[in-house]
């Protein structure tokens, strides 16, 4: 069993890696798109629906907002390079 | 046509094609099912996009490997009948598990298949088993676990950071992020899993002499590849689907999204380090991880259903891959060929009988887990009495 789990059947560190650049990434960017929905939401700019009190409108937010989509947008085309460059 | 090898040359095209198929059959389930269970995309919408991404995806991936099971099995010992043999054995473990509502890997089902004839072929020492732990076995225990951890922070996360947010946005945000990172993982699908078939069919018309070892791939095996797996994708393997949507846990677009974007990037990164992870693996072990981060129940009878499925992969493909060889060896010549293809054929209209009897399809794919659950049980209660 330890044989078996020696590096030289797998690629420890490569897998390493890849944890932690998921963790690292993958949990990331997701946490920065839920902060540009909630800073977007907080804008004020899109309409909330009648029953919710509409919050006032603020540019700083929704550019922060955007700024937080754009970046998830630039990790996409990113992976998209990675795929292709392979 | 005076090439004595031509019969069983058009055969092993028409079964790489047919694999191709199933492979996208199978997978749609990979990229689509979190987004029609959390009705970001409509059924018929989201096999349709995935479709066109696959086809994109199998386009774009230019550099094609003629190799099949490499380092896995001595390259010498791969004739066209194992070539053959391997990939009948992939497609019954596809139709198989597809029947059963499985996701399970193509990729491993084919490696099975190639590993079975090449031990009837040449030997068990023609398989490279360190190949086949590195490659196949390890990679197969950690993507599950890989991708489960990092959906796990990345749901929660997606949870704790938008609470406050309004819901509308919120699950709106939600459900394009997830018609994204779908996209993505379709993308993916078609750039690896394409240029797989591309190079098994690259291989047979090189082993056959048909094209020089030199060449490139004939532009008829990239388009009848795309072609082939885009048609599998939108047709859609509903009872995949719906086991990755439905099955697992009781999924919202903020898991889904969380999922899916955890298993793009699990794939994306195993991509560039050249570690071979199974998709459906990844985007299995992401839905468990999705509910975790959520601290909501997993159904775990229903993963360890698809863990048991996995771990049988290699060895029921491999059966297969091993008697249609044997078969084509005994019988000898274009008959044997035929007798096995015929034989294959045969079980996948079975197959395809027995799913008429609890029918998933576009329709009732989203339905509540408990009473199709229970049908399906019943069905495979059924087969096993027979």
């Amino acid at each position: 069993m330890m044989r078996v789990l020696a590096d030289s059947y797998v690629d420890w560190a490569s897998m390493w890696k890849i944890l932690v650049i998921s963790v690292c990434v993958g949990a990331g960017l997701v946490a920065v798109y839920a902060v540009g929905l909630r800073a977007l939401s907080a804008s004020g700019y899109l309409r909330v629906g009648e029953d919710q009190a509409q919050p006032k409108r603020n540019a700083f937010v929704l550019v922060a907002a955007i700024i937080c989509i754009a970046i998830v947008a630039a990790g996409a085309l990113y992976g998209l390079n990675v795929m292709f460059d392979k | 046509m005076n090439d004595p090898n031509a019969f069983i040359l058009v055969m092993v095209v028409i079964l790489g094609l047919g694999f191709d198929f199933t492979n996208g059959f199978h997978d749609a389930a990979n990229a689509m099912a979190t987004s029609i269970a959390t009705g970001a995309l409509k059924p018929k919408v989201a096999v349709t996009i995935s479709a066109f991404a696959n086809l994109l995806g199998a386009f774009l991936s230019l550099a094609v490997a003629a190799t099949i099971a490499k380092g896995i099995v001595d390259q010498n010992a791969v004739t066209i009948e194992v070539v053959f043999a391997g990939l009948a054995g992939g497609i019954a473990w596809n139709v198989t598990t597809w029947y059963l509502g499985i996701p399970s890997s193509s990729s491993h089902a084919l490696i099975g298949g190639v590993m079975g004839a090449t031990i009837v072929h040449a030997g068990s020492t023609a398989v490279i088993w360190k190949g086949v732990t590195s490659k196949v076995l390890i990679p197969a225990i950690l993507a599950p676990i890989i991708a489960a951890l990092v959906a796990t922070a990345a749901t929660w996360l997606a949870y704790r950071v938008t609470t406050r947010a309004v819901e509308k946005v919120r699950t709106a945000g939600f459900r394009w992020g997830q018609v994204g990172t779908a996209t993505l993982v379709s993308l993916a699908h078609g750039t690896n899993d394409a240029q797989k078939t591309m190079g098994v069919l690259t291989l047979a018309l090189v082993a056959n002499g048909t094209i020089s070892k030199a060449a490139s791939t004939p532009d008829w095996v990239i388009i009848s590849c795309a072609l082939a797996i885009s048609l599998g994708t939108y047709m859609g393997g509903w009872r995949v689907i719906r086991t990755l949507g439905k099955g697992l846990i009781e999924i919202q677009s903020a898991q889904g999204f969380a999922s899916q974007a955890s298993s793009a990037v699990v794939i994306l990164s195993s991509t560039h380090y050249g570690i071979p992870l199974s998709t459906t693996q990844v985007c299995s072990g992401s839905v468990v991880g999705a509910g975790l981060g959520r601290a909501q129940p997993v159904r775990w009878s229903v993963f360890g259903r698809m863990v048991v499925t996995w771990l049988l992969t290699l060895p029921a493909a491999g059966l297969v891959g091993a008697a249609t060889f044997a078969v084509i060896n005994g019988i000898g010549g274009d008959l044997g060929v035929i007798v096995m293809a015929v034989a294959l054929a045969a079980f996948c209209a079975g197959i395809y009988v027995l799913s008429r009897q609890s029918t998933v399809d576009a329709g009732n794919v989203n339905d509540a887990w408990g009473a199709q659950g229970r049908r399906a049980r019943r069905a495979v209660v059924r087969v096993g009495t027979k």
